[in-house]
């Protein structure tokens, strides 16, 4: 009997051991991305493969590999969101398209048809895809929004930006991550 | 010409009920808001005064307007923010450990305590076994007799 106590007991630790260590290991192994990014460790990108908005397609950030990369995480009903999607735009036709430079939206937690009108709203003509879940946001340690990584041309983060960008900033980033070859 | 008028009339009566029933609400918001999570801020709906809270109440009222069953609502919410988004995880995939380890753990309570419960009862058992000779000697009227016996004589 008593055999059989013990191990039900430790089958219930077992249990809420792997419970547990699992959602610490999901929490500070993400978020430990945008610190890595913050204190120039030059962390790699976690990656990613999701539909488009549109729903017409996928994108895969190894699809540009070999190019620096603007990744802009975003919701429609962030207020952030709004007043930085005009610059953002902005810096995509000046700074973006013209240069190589790849800049990709991608939006999370967030109804689809709601970030459909929002895009349409505010004419975001680059790539965007839809984090269907927010697997992807959690992946990155992404936890407010908006959030903006900025990656060289290995996939490596030079940059971070939690809350909106300036364009001086994204500017500064861009050249920094250029430069890194 | 007129009958034709007359019938659509009647037409127009027998379709307009049965369009507002379709548009009354099925459930009360009170109830679902209850059963969703935030997203963002890892609180249940009705806890959470968020911007992304907000527009879910939003979406969840103007489909409940529309006449929407809460089910409807529910597959139309897990499938733009996952099934995180219920409050109460479905039972299949890693879901099924949410409801499992509560089960694991009440049902592993419940054996501890049923194995305390017998371990006590057999120990008890034990410790009246040990008792019982003494009360045996105490109760033999035979022995009683020798000792008063043996007193008597010590007495003389």
């Amino acid at each position: 009997m008593k055999r059989v106590v013990l191990i039900g007991l430790a089958v219930v630790l077992v249990a809420l051991g792997l419970v547990l260590g699992r959602a610490v290991v999901n929490s500070s192994g993400a978020r430990a991305f945008p610190a890595q990014a913050a204190a120039g460790e030059l962390p790699m990108a976690p990656g990613f493969d999701l539909e488009t908005l549109d729903g017409d397609g996928r994108i895969a950030l190894s699809e540009y590999a070999g190019r620096v990369v603007v990744v802009n995480f975003w919701a429609s009903w962030c207020d952030p969101c709004k007043d930085e999607a005009p610059l953002l735009e902005e810096l995509w036709r000046t700074e973006g398209e013209p240069n190589d430079v790849a800049f990709i939206g991608v939006d999370t937690q967030d109804l689809r048809s709601d970030a459909r009108a929002f895009a349409s709203t505010y004419r975001l003509t680059y790539p965007l895809v839809y984090d269907q879940g927010g697997g992807v946001a959690r992946d990155w340690g992404v936890s407010a929004f908006p959030e903006t990584f900025v990656l060289d041309r290995s996939g490596r983060a030079v940059a971070w930006f939690p809350g909106e960008i300036t364009a001086d900033g994204l500017r500064d980033a861009i050249a920094e991550a250029e430069a890194r070859g | 010409m007129t009958r034709a008028l007359l019938l659509l009339a009647l037409l127009a009566l027998l379709i307009a009920p049965a369009g507002a029933a379709a548009a009354e609400p099925r459930f009360e918001m009170a109830d679902i808001e209850s059963e969703l999570m935030c997203p963002t801020c890892q609180s249940r709906l009705d806890m959470s005064s968020s911007p992304a809270a907000e527009r879910i109440r939003a979406f969840v009222e103007e489909k409940r307007q529309a006449g929407w069953t809460e089910q409807e609502v529910k597959d139309a919410l897990v499938a733009d923010f996952g099934p995180a988004v219920l409050a109460a995880p479905p039972a299949e995939g890693m879901g099924l450990v949410a409801w499992l380890v509560p089960m694991l753990a009440v049902g592993g309570g419940a054996l501890v305590v049923a194995g305390l419960v017998v371990l006590w009862r057999r120990r008890r058992a034990d410790d009246e076994a040990d008792d019982a000779p003494v009360e045996a000697v105490a109760a033999d009227g035979a022995m009683d007799a020798r000792i008063d016996a043996a007193l008597r004589a010590l007495d003389d």
